[in-house]
């Protein structure tokens, strides 16, 4: 079968601590190297709130895979994330980005460094928290509503500019 | 509720800003309250970017990233 990639979103139950993370995220390492995929990126977003409670759940436990996939190890990542009992949901989605996937695979460093280099930055960010870097690969959204905010001002600003606002009842 | 209208497009204004189920932050001001998606009539976004719009918040709401649509009450 050909390899895609695929970005694969799961939500496990909180346990508080990051063993839990790093084990699950072995776990699903293996299967991928058992049907000769590979994980090119590893996010923990850590615990969030749920937008809607699931399994009695009101947070959620973020890790996020990126990955070179084919449909049978997609299909088995499903079928395990369904058996287990602190996955609370999940969802893979093909991406059809530019990148060579042979190149991708090649340059996949493997889970450990993945978890080495996100503990790592972490300890940056941590760092220079007062300073805009753009180190914001493994980060998620969470940092980004103030720069769009900001952003969405300077864009009402140009249209308040231009008055071609009218006010409509909704 | 009144909502200021808009005809310009913020997502083609600013090329940089990306609509993605990863940043809810930005998808979340394309929802009501209630959680149902605003109709680009009133955003003003265009219908290229409402297309991108519908379909990241619907992956966002997958994940609990967003909630569904609020109803009764
Ligand atoms: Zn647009």
């Amino acid at each position: 079968m050909e390899k895609r990639h695929y970005e694969m979103t799961v939500i496990i139950k909180p346990e508080g601590d990051s063993d839990a993370t790093k084990q699950f995220a072995e776990r699903v390492d293996g299967i991928v190297n058992d049907f000769n995929g590979k994980v090119v990126e590893l996010q923990s977003w850590g615990e969030r709130k749920l937008a809607y409670e699931i399994k009695k759940n009101l947070k959620g436990n973020y890790l996020f895979f990126d990955l070179i996939a084919d449909g049978n190890l997609i299909a088995e990542l499903e079928r395990n994330f369904n058996i287990w009992e602190n996955v609370l949901k999940f969802m893979s989605i093909r991406v059809d980005k530019k990148e060579d996937i042979n190149e991708l695979m090649e340059n996949a460093k493997g889970i450990a460094s993945l978890f080495e280099k996100h503990e790592k930055k972490q300890v940056v960010e941590a760092d220079d928290e007062k300073k805009e870097t753009s180190v914001e690969a493994d980060k998620p959204a969470v940092d980004d509503v103030r720069k769009y905010n900001e952003e969405l001002q300077k864009t009402l600003r140009v249209e308040d500019d231009k008055e071609d606002e009218e006010d409509v009842e909704l | 509720m009144i909502y200021r209208r808009r005809k310009v497009c913020r997502f083609c204004i600013n090329k940089d800003q990306t609509i993605d189920y990863k940043k809810p932050e930005v998808l979340m001001n394309h929802i009501t309250e209630r959680g149902k998606i605003i109709p680009r009539r009133i955003s003003g976004v265009c219908a290229k970017h409402q297309r991108m719009l519908s379909r990241e918040i619907k992956r966002a709401r997958t994940i609990a990233l967003l909630p569904f649509t609020v109803t009764g009450k």
